[in-house]
């Protein structure tokens, strides 16, 4: 009998796949909202996969900022917008050839880097251990520089969302 | 027993704990749901001077297992418009938000050696803010399932309202973090003995306010109770729930203050510690440790006390108030209080003596109040500005109210009408609108001549005439042709406008002063034309039309000829 946390891992690993085919191609329905749905359930069972690697900072994080925030202002744009459209729109060739081509690229860069990188059974195992006090070190240490160029970037786009969104108001 | 508990290994152990705690704080939680439910009719109907549900069981106290087994067996409606799966599925996730949250929650030190929290998370408070964040789910997919204006505005409205709170709510706890220096529950509330002003509240006042204003939001309660605003929403998102299924939102948004109150007092009112007699340590006995969950049970049920008073005392805000509170007010003082308290603790660890305080000013922020609206509003003063005044003086009116009732057994109900509804009956006054009968004249003939005018005018179409037809029997009286076959009232269709009395030409239907119709099925309650001819007595002399001129001649540009 397997122990507990493998059972788990497959059973999130599967269930981040499916749900991830679901997002984008969905055979029942092609409401976007439903998309939006199986999107959260992805991005909760990676979180699981998180916990499984005893990283729960970054599940919490992953559950706060994507499924609770992003996710939800997501559903709520796709609230406002009118949906008839979206949901009458066909499969084009065009589109399903590049996006599995796209997607096929993607998977042999993983495969490559995955056969390139070895099993990592040796490598030392995860320090964060749910601690964020030496994920915090390491962010404002380590990779300061890193750090405050993606919040620069956070702060540039939303300096840009302002300016756009009052532009008619001159 | 305790050999077989004995016998078991350590994970074995914990596991078998670990349930029997879930069990126990999962019944515990769905108690208090239950019984704050009741505690909230029973409080708000103190404030406004009645007695609220005392029917059922000793002081109503088996109320809440009363409107449990109604909910489950009311008619379960799904209006055909709905989008069926997220019908199903709004009301399900309503609660789990708030039953995962207690996992973190340490409601007790020990009993023996089992800690009394279900997950010591390193990250609890995240932990919980990532639950708090999927609390929305739950009403904006109701009201996307209803398909239909009033849900889908109550749906996007708690949106809104939840992500802009969330991150007030969020920065607002930051500061304690910063003090503490730990995101672990546990290692807050230890943080938090020693002496009464060792606890947050007293320490970080501005971050303990910003969070109770958010968790407000965040559970819909009243100042902030947008998503379900009855006047503009009909109700809002839950609109075309019923059942169980509208249950399900009921408690999911008192499970939700349960949580919020539980948050409050682990953050900031020492959790289950009190100051005093030893009990900010973990307990050393079992009479301790229950102790201690009694004093953070306590605690908490202060705070619930605390929601349910607050919505009975206040309106709530505007949409567009709401916003400008979380954005522009609560947002900006949870920034500067967190930079503030960063100071100071880089100053302090710079050995840097202190002398003055740091807290932070609230600072008015310029708006284009003055030109926005055309009706010119007087500004507020200092003491207006300050809104304590005005605050103070709510709970002062509210908690008059609500001691004459509870203690005093004095209030207006009381003065006024002499008693309670059932036992004293109602005066109704003149020229009320109660439930439509047909009368007779005084030669008890009937008086309506199916002439369907009612009928047509009936703004619900509670009424139904089957006109006699050729063949069918003639007028009871001789100076009309005929009279209805049949004619129905569906009582629980009718509004009482009495726009039926208004239109009839025969003066044959009149609005009574019956006000309780009660029966036990919805056919009881669609009254036929004999009983409604029974229940309407007889009325004066055929005057038709008499006074009805005499009013258009009192009238004097009426243009009748007479």
């Amino acid at each position: 009998m397997p122990a507990l946390p493998d059972i788990l891992f497959y059973v999130f690993a599967y269930l981040t796949l499916l749900c991830g085919v679901l997002v984008v191609a969905n055979p029942f329905s092609r409401n976007p909202v439903t998309s939006a749905m199986f999107l959260v359930l992805t991005i909760l069972s990676m979180a699981g996969l998180f916990v499984l690697l005893h990283a729960f900072f970054l599940a919490a994080v992953q559950i706060l900022v994507y499924a609770g925030a992003v996710m939800v202002l997501f559903l709520f744009v796709i609230m406002l917008l009118d949906l008839k459209e979206e949901e009458r729109r066909r499969i084009k060739m065009f589109g399903l050839v590049g996006g599995l081509v796209s997607a096929g690229a993607i998977a042999l860069i993983l495969l490559k880097t995955l056969r390139a990188a070895g099993s990592g059974a040796d490598a030392p195992g995860p320090s964060l251990e749910g601690n964020p006090v030496p994920l915090g070190k390491l962010l404002f240490t380590q990779y300061l520089l890193p750090f405050e160029v993606v919040s620069v970037l956070l702060l540039v786009a939303m300096v840009g969302v302002i300016l756009l969104s009052k532009k008619d108001s001159k | 027993m305790i050999d077989w508990l004995n016998n078991l290994s350590d994970t074995q152990q914990f596991a078998v704990f670990t349930a029997v705690k879930v069990v126990a704080v999962f019944a515990v939680l769905m108690t208090m749901v239950a019984y704050i439910v009741l505690v909230e009719r029973r409080v708000c109907a103190f404030i406004q001077d009645r007695v609220g549900p005392n029917r059922v069981g000793p002081f109503g106290l088996l109320q809440p297992a009363a409107d449990a087994i109604k909910a489950f067996f009311k008619e379960e409606f799904t209006p055909a418009q709905v989008r069926k799966v997220y019908f199903v599925l709004a009301p399900a996730i309503a609660l789990m938000p708030a039953i995962l949250n207690l996992a973190v929650i340490p409601f007790g030190s020990q009993l023996g050696r089992q800690p009394m929290v279900l997950a010591n998370l390193n990250v609890g408070i995240l932990y919980t803010f990532g639950m708090v964040s999927l609390g929305v789910y739950s009403i904006v997919l109701a009201g996307y399932a209803a398909n239909s204006k009033y849900p889908f505005l109550g749906g996007i409205r708690s949106s809104a309202q939840m992500i802009s709170y969330e991150i007030s709510m969020g920065l607002s706890v930051i500061p304690v973090f910063l003090l503490t220096g730990s995101l672990n529950l546990n290692e807050v509330i230890s943080y938090q003995t020693g002496g009464l002003l060792h606890w947050l509240v007293f320490k970080q006042p501005l971050a303990f306010a910003i969070f109770l204003g958010a968790a407000f939001a965040e559970t819909n309660r009243t100042p902030f109770d947008l998503p379900e605003a009855e006047q503009e929403l009909a109700g809002g998102y839950n609109i075309e729930y019923s059942s169980i299924k509208f249950a399900l939102f009921f408690m999911g948004e008192y499970a939700n203050m349960i949580l919020a109150s539980a948050m409050m007092v682990t953050l900031f009112f020492g959790g289950w510690t009190l100051p005093w007699f030893g009990l900010d340590q973990p307990a050393a006995t079992l009479l301790g440790g229950i102790a201690q969950i009694a004093i953070f049970l306590a605690k908490v049920l202060v705070f619930l006390l605390v929601i349910i008073w607050v919505r009975w005392m206040w309106p709530r805000f505007r949409y567009d108030q709401l916003m400008d509170l979380g954005w522009r007010r609560f947002l900006p003082l949870a920034l500067a209080n967190i930079v503030v308290t960063a100071v100071v603790l880089w100053l302090k660890s710079l050995n840097q003596i202190l002398s003055f305080s740091l807290t932070p000013r609230f600072s008015r922020v310029p708006g284009d109040n003055e030109n926005r609206m055309i009706v010119k509003r007087k500004p507020l003063n200092f003491w207006e500005r300050l809104y304590l005044p005005a605050i103070i003086g709510g709970f002062k009116v509210t908690w008059r109210h609500f001691a004459n009732t509870l203690f005093r057994g004095r209030n207006a109900a009381k003065i006024v009408a002499k008693g309670y509804y059932p036992e004293v009956p109602w005066t109704v006054g003149e020229g009320y609108r109660g439930a439509p009968y047909l009368v007779r004249d005084q030669d008890g003939n009937t008086k309506c001549v199916s002439c369907q005018l009612c009928e047509f005018i009936c703004p619900p179409k509670a009424i139904k005439i089957i006109p006699p037809g050729p063949a069918g029997p003639p007028a009871d009286r001789r100076n009309a042709e005929k009279m209805p076959l049949e004619f129905e009232i569906n009582m629980l269709r009718c509004i009482f406008c009495g726009f039926c009395q208004e239109v009839c030409p025969e003066e044959a239907i009149f609005l009574q002063k019956d006000y309780s119709l009660t029966g036990t099925s919805r056919e009881e309650m669609i009254y036929n034309k004999e009983k409604l001819l029974e229940l309407g007595g007889t009325h004066g002399g055929i005057q038709k039309w008499k006074h009805k001129s005499e009013e258009a001649k009192a009238q004097e540009n009426f243009p009748v000829k007479t």
